[in-house]
């Protein structure tokens, strides 16, 4: 096999469809080597399915959704990077982890364009890619992984060629808690549930209601806390909900109480895992990242420990297709391929499952 | 019934500690000083080896590392380098004029833990204290530390009043986030078992294995192990966090060898009784599905931190089967949570 690492160029497409975002992105590794190569954003085109205020996204209609922009999608990338495909190495595409139906549509897409260009395939792991995407971008070294999004919440630390996972929700991701909070008050999911209520939040402040508080070690729990936060919105919808200070509680009250609660946990559980690897950056991935508020206490924790927070906006946070670029294309330089006869996608694929060769 | 440091009016005053759960006094003589209510029904129950012993000196402890270093053995002291620490203001209580400085001994995720004194110069005692959190919201701050002081303290004192070795609590002030327990005078059990098995010439794959009378004093240390925590859970108490780094092991007095020979210097290793610390996790429970997961994250932890003495765990679990009456029911469902494993498979 040709070493990879001397040529100086290698592009890679990226195909992400494991929840309701379709992106496809291309990305410029270029450079000797592993250590020294860099990585440019070709491009890194997405298009969201949308689901009306008080529902959520379905497995049959997202996959549907994917399936129809996938083409429309894919060309505006390769217009934006503007590279022929003859100068690609390769097609990196979502193994999992992620929702069934949405998954197989843009593997199936990702096996078509493989057989029809004739590219080697790379499978990644979806949070891999938000990792890897994160470090490439905010340039920290040896971070503490805080991954939350709609469908994840892990505390990560790499140690000796896997991206351990130090403490994970063991119920609802903490973006699904939020999710399903946004469609209890009937907030429009457009551009994403999570987005608005921190605009709701925002106005909050006034009173803080009392919410349960569920970590265990480094472990935490959210299902608790929506049934509750679920239960004071009913209240609230008949006039008989009352705060601390006796005053009837308003919707920005409750948002605003249910970040302050859930990102306190968050910032808690990532604070045990800095402790215990003795690392003081942070790195947030992951659509809920986005969050300002969570990026402002992480901000304060890691500021007490005499370290940096490090996080990236709404492009690389939420799900994107660069990010399966990039992360496919640092397996593909270390030799790895997917054969199409082992190109399947999975509903469950563990960060720690990954071998990760491209680290030392 | 819980009571703080009384605080002194002036500056001038010293602070005036309200006692607590009196204990004996650290002198080994059998006169008693304790006259509440709690020391005196520990002191009607059976005897333990916890009310047997004495003797308060000492300096080591772990405060607030959770078992996730256990759990993934990739994490070496090698990889674990300390970032740089930043120097602390001590808490309120400990700023009142002493005639011993506080010493900050370590610095968890959690909180703080220092050595200073309880009532009189010559007897140690460890403070442990939660500073407010500055990315918390104030209100749930303030709520999240008090109810941390205080099960934490219930929980200590529901295992000394049950007669269940763990470090007495002297006084808290929940609302300031800070508790004074008894100093454990030993090495944690991590150090001793590594000091042990150190000693020992190397023991490469083809080496025949260490038999079991090699080993007595380590089994025998094993048992006394897996009693402590079977003592632990007959109360109704999981500790949520237990490695051997969470355990002390308090020597023995000269005088009293509590029945066990002298095997020269080596053996006195691994001797003494073990206290179990750092309830900052512990709950209470009577499940044995509860029970049974802290065993297993025992296991877990024993597995990775002494590899090499990982066989001799088999002693540890026999011990704590015969400790109460439903021990061998949680060792029945250890199993369950064994082929089960603590994480789960990922969702998507």
């Amino acid at each position: 096999m040709m070493d990879l690492t001397k040529t100086p160029r290698r592009i890679a497409l990226g195909l992400e469809g494991s929840a309701n975002k379709l992106g496809i992105g291309v990305i410029l590794h270029s450079g000797p080597s592993l250590s020294s190569s860099s990585a440019t954003v070709l491009s890194n085109i997405r298009h969201t399915f949308v689901s009306p205020p008080g529902t959520g996204f379905l497995p049959k209609d997202t996959a549907a959704h994917h399936r129809s922009f996938f083409v429309r999608i894919a060309k505006q990338a390769l217009a934006a990077a503007d590279v022929s495909i003859s100068e690609m190495d390769c097609i990196c595409y979502t193994k999992g982890p992620g929702m069934g139906a949405p998954l197989t549509s843009v593997a199936v897409a990702a096996r078509t364009l493989a057989l029809l260009w004739d590219k080697p395939l790379v499978g990644v792991n979806h949070c891999v890619g938000h990792i890897e995407m994160g470090r490439a971008i905010t340039g920290a070294s040896h971070p503490v992984v805080l991954y939350v999004s709609g469908g994840n919440t892990q505390v990560i630390a790499y140690a000796e060629q896997r991206y351990r996972i130090f403490g994970e929700a063991l119920d609802i991701a903490v973006g699904n808690c939020l999710d399903r909070f946004a469609r209890t008050l009937k907030i429009p999911n457009d551009p994403a549930p999570g987005y608005n209520i921190e605009q709701l939040a925002k106005q909050g402040g006034r009173v803080l209601l009392d919410l349960p508080y569920t970590v265990k070690g480094m472990d935490c729990s959210f299902s608790g806390i929506l049934t509750r936060a679920d239960e004071l919105a009913a209240m609230m919808e008949k006039g008989t909900g009352k705060g601390p200070d006796g005053e009837p509680f308003t919707p920005a009250d409750l948002c605003f109480s249910l970040q302050e609660t859930i990102f306190a946990m968050l910032v808690e559980i990532t604070e045990r895992a800095m402790a215990h690897v003795g690392s003081n950056q942070v790195l947030i991935v992951g659509g809920v990242g986005c969050n300002e508020r969570l990026q402002e206490m992480m901000g304060a924790m890691a500021k007490d420990r005499g370290g940096s927070v490090y996080a990236t906006d709404e492009r690389f946070c939420i799900d994107n297709g660069i990010m399966i670029a990039h992360a496919g294309l640092l397996a593909y330089e270390t030799g790895f391929r997917t054969p199409i006869e082992e190109s399947t996608c999975t509903q469950r694929f563990r960060t720690d499952e990954v071998l990760v060769k491209w680290r030392k | 019934m819980w009571c703080g440091w009384e605080l002194p009016l002036s500056p001038e005053k010293p602070p005036l500690p309200c006692v607590l759960l009196a204990r004996e006094q650290p002198t080994g003589s059998t006169a008693s000083s304790g006259t509440n209510q709690i020391s005196q029904q520990a002191r009607k129950g059976k005897k333990s080896k916890f009310q047997k012993s004495s003797g308060y000196k000492f300096i080591f402890w772990l405060f607030d590392v959770p078992s996730i270093q256990e759990l993934h053995p990739a994490y070496t002291t090698a990889t674990m380098a300390t970032a740089t620490e930043p120097q602390f203001p001590p808490p309120k209580v400990l700023t009142y004029p002493a005639s011993a400085p506080p010493i900050l001994i370590t610095q968890g995720a959690e909180g703080r833990l220092y050595k200073t004194t309880y009532q009189t110069a010559d007897r140690p005692c460890a403070l442990k204290y939660r500073p407010p959190k500055p990315y918390r919201h104030p209100i749930l701050d303030a709520r999240l530390t008090k109810a941390r002081i205080s099960s934490e303290a219930k929980v200590l004192e529901k295992c000394l009043r049950e007669g269940v070795p763990v470090p007495a609590v002297y006084g808290m002030d929940p609302a300031a986030g800070w508790m004074a327990i008894e100093w454990i005078e030993g090495v944690p059990v991590r150090v001793g078992i590594n000091k042990w098995l150190g000693e020992r010439p190397d023991e490469d794959e083809e080496q025949k294995p260490v038999t079991a009378e090699d080993d007595a004093p380590l089994v025998d240390l094993m048992r006394r192990i897996g009693s402590a925590v079977g003592a632990l859970h007959k109360t109704g108490v999981v500790h949520g966090d237990l490695t051997t780094s969470n355990m002390m092991l308090r020597p023995w007095k000269d005088t009293q060898q509590n029945g066990h020979a002298v095997e020269g210097d080596k053996a006195k290793i691994l001797e003494g009784d073990v206290i179990i610390i750092d309830f900052g996790l512990a709950t209470q429970s009577m499940s044995d599905e509860d029970r049974a997961v802290d065993l297993y994250v025992l296991e877990r932890a024993f597995a990775s931190t002494h590899p090499r003495a990982e066989r001799l765990f088999e002693e540890l679990l026999g011990a704590y089967g015969k400790t109460f009456k439903k021990g061998p029911t949680v060792l029945h469902k250890l199993e369950d949570v064994r082929m089960r494993g603590r994480k789960k498979s990922m969702l998507g």
